[in-house]
């Protein structure tokens, strides 16, 4: 599955003088990878994402799915499944395709418990109540919810733990794109690193990943490409490490270079072989201890 | 000095969420409170307001209990859902002028306000229009017009990108720096080593409290309270692991740079 963006451009009509929101996006987001959209406050993340989901009309340039127009045409068969929760259907036969998780879900739930609430957008599509059961139980797992919150009231939970439930209710659908805006944001570092895993195995089991964050350094860990946005405009687009570690790009957007990039950046000027490939820190720290080990051992002929 | 003492608190037809915290605020410091999701972070910051009444315990503000009339301050993460008018002077003179005092004074508190904040003639301009980080600290403009003793701000860089939270948290340690007792709720371990004073909270107590390279190098902190340390700290709890030893106190990257160097290549 393919989502494709020729030429979007978007202008807020409301304003008094417009203001380009987006202008001039080529873009496109593939399952099976994870494609990371990056900015400072205001460049654009959250209208793209919205143009990216069906949610929001482009005032130019198109939007296909495997090159169905979402926006012209034929009305796309699209429905609203939640506020949180953009569902549309492209052709018969493949349900819920692509999911779009709004920035604050924690502020969107509704249900009385957290079971109904994560069961929501399955009601409607016929399932025997225990398969809804074994879904509902699966994506609390994914998410990190214990089993014991399913039947507590979603209002009675902190806020991270509300993004979680939030997070289930996506998740409980299988989509094949699924569209994440500051997924994050508010999420404690242990919730924060068990997310990047699910990023990734979502990856691993053939899923598309398309994610706003402004937090770098979960975007340098999980993410293969990286388009970065400022004012409406597409700075740079490319391979996740080549982006992220370019100066100049970052620098432009108004943004800092992930750690673990500034790290390996001081680390080779200071002769260390460690390559933009050690994406998280477990394997930097193997790489370090291996060098270590090695520079230690007396060489031949010593 | 405010003060949490032996707090407990339960949500009514809810779980427990407060076990016994002990808390020290003093003016002038900079206290971090961190801690996992669900550990009690915002229910404490809203008991230290004086919002939420204590199950049993006392909140204390110089030995008295605390009221939501006393002089402590609270701000949330989200800018856009605290700012009530349409101009930030109207917004920032919101509080005085409930509290019926006169323009003119209202018109010079403001002024005062904005300036502690880094917001100094923002007075005209248009709430909607300003960014996450101006927004934050016309928040906290609004609350210094009230000339707190104290604040209490639960994650007020939560939501706004890295040069936004740099701005609000130079506000936050110039309003520290004039007197006032500030306590500032956060996932960022990086921000909270800057603070004077780490809290951690966990499971509805107060687990550790101290300076922060002191606190924030325990061992706990990531396997037991589910917290991060910046990058260097947990390379180094990484390498310690593969069997290489750093010598103690790596908290930048230069430090850990410096001392990988000084290891592999010995002068």
């Amino acid at each position: 599955m393919r989502i494709t963006l020729a030429g979007v451009s978007l202008t807020y009509p409301a304003r008094p003088d417009p203001v380009n929101a987006l202008a001039g996006i080529t873009l496109t987001a593939n399952s099976g990878e994870c494609l990371a959209v990056v900015g400072a406050s205001g460049a654009g993340k959250s209208s793209l994402l919205a143009c990216m989901a069906g949610l929001l009309p482009p005032t130019r340039g198109q939007v296909q799915v495997d090159g169905c127009d979402l926006y012209q045409g034929r009305p796309p068969r699209w429905r609203l499944g939640r506020s949180l929760i953009s569902l549309f259907r492209v052709s018969p036969g493949r349900p819920q395709s692509v999911a779009l998780l709004l920035q604050h879900p924690e502020q969107q739930l509704f249900a009385a418990t957290v079971f109904d609430d994560i069961a929501f957008g399955l009601r409607g599509q016929r399932l025997a109540r225990a398969e809804i059961e074994k879904r509902v139980a699966a994506a609390m797992a994914e998410a990190g919810l214990p089993a014991s919150y399913a039947f507590r009231s979603p209002f009675a939970l902190s806020t991270g733990e509300r993004r979680r439930v939030a997070l289930a209710g996506v998740m409980v659908l299988q989509p094949e794109i699924i569209i994440l805006d500051e997924p994050t944001a508010g999420l404690d570092p242990q919730a924060r690193r068990a997310f990047s895993q699910n990023l990734l195995r979502w990856r691993r089991q053939g899923r598309g990943v398309v994610l706003a964050s402004h937090d770098l350094d979960l975007v340098w860990r999980v993410a293969d490409r990286v388009t970065v946005l400022h004012q409406g405009q597409m700075v740079a687009t490319g391979p996740a490490p080549q982006v992220l570690a370019d100066g100049n790009v970052m620098a432009a957007a108004r943004l800092q270079q992930p750690a673990m990039a500034r790290l390996l950046f001081t680390l080779r000027r200071r002769g260390w072989e460690v390559g933009d490939e050690l994406r998280d820190e477990e394997r930097l720290a193997a790489r370090l201890a291996e060098l270590l080990a090695c520079s230690r051992q007396p060489g031949p002929g010593e | 000095m405010l003060q949490a003492v032996n707090l407990w608190f339960t949500y009514p037809g809810a779980e427990q969420v407060l076990a016994g915290v002990n808390l020290t605020l003093r003016p002038g410091e900079l206290l971090a409170l961190v801690g996992p999701n669900g550990a009690g972070k915002s229910t404490l910051a809203r008991c230290l307001a004086g919002l939420l009444p204590p199950t049993s315990g006392n909140v204390l503000l110089d030995d008295l209990p605390v009221t939501k009339d006393s002089p402590v301050g609270l701000l949330f993460s989200d800018p856009d859902s605290q700012m009530v008018a349409p101009t930030v002077a109207e917004d920032v003179a919101f509080g005085p002028e409930n509290l019926q005092l006169p323009p003119e004074g209202i018109r010079m508190a403001v002024a005062r306000a904005l300036a502690a904040v880094g917001l100094a003639g923002y007075e005209p301009r248009v709430v909607a229009e300003l960014s996450g980080g101006e927004k934050q600290r016309v928040g906290l403009a609004g609350l210094m017009v009230l000339k707190p003793r104290y604040l209490v701000l639960d994650e007020p860089t939560g939501m706004l990108d890295p040069a936004n939270a740099a701005q609000v948290q130079e506000a936050i340690r110039g309003l520290a720096a004039g007197g006032v007792g500030i306590l500032v709720i956060t996932h960022d371990l990086g921000m909270a080593v800057q603070a004077d004073t780490v809290a951690v909270i966990y499971d509805g107590r107060v687990v550790a409290s101290g300076p922060p390279r002191k606190v924030l190098a325990r061992p706990e902190i990531e396997i037991i309270w589910g917290l991060e340390g910046p990058l260097p700290v947990r390379l180094v709890r990484r390498l310690f692991e593969l069997g290489v030893r750093l010598p103690p106190g790596i908290w930048t990257e230069e430090e850990l740079v410096e001392a990988l160097c000084a290891l592999r290549w010995p002068a």
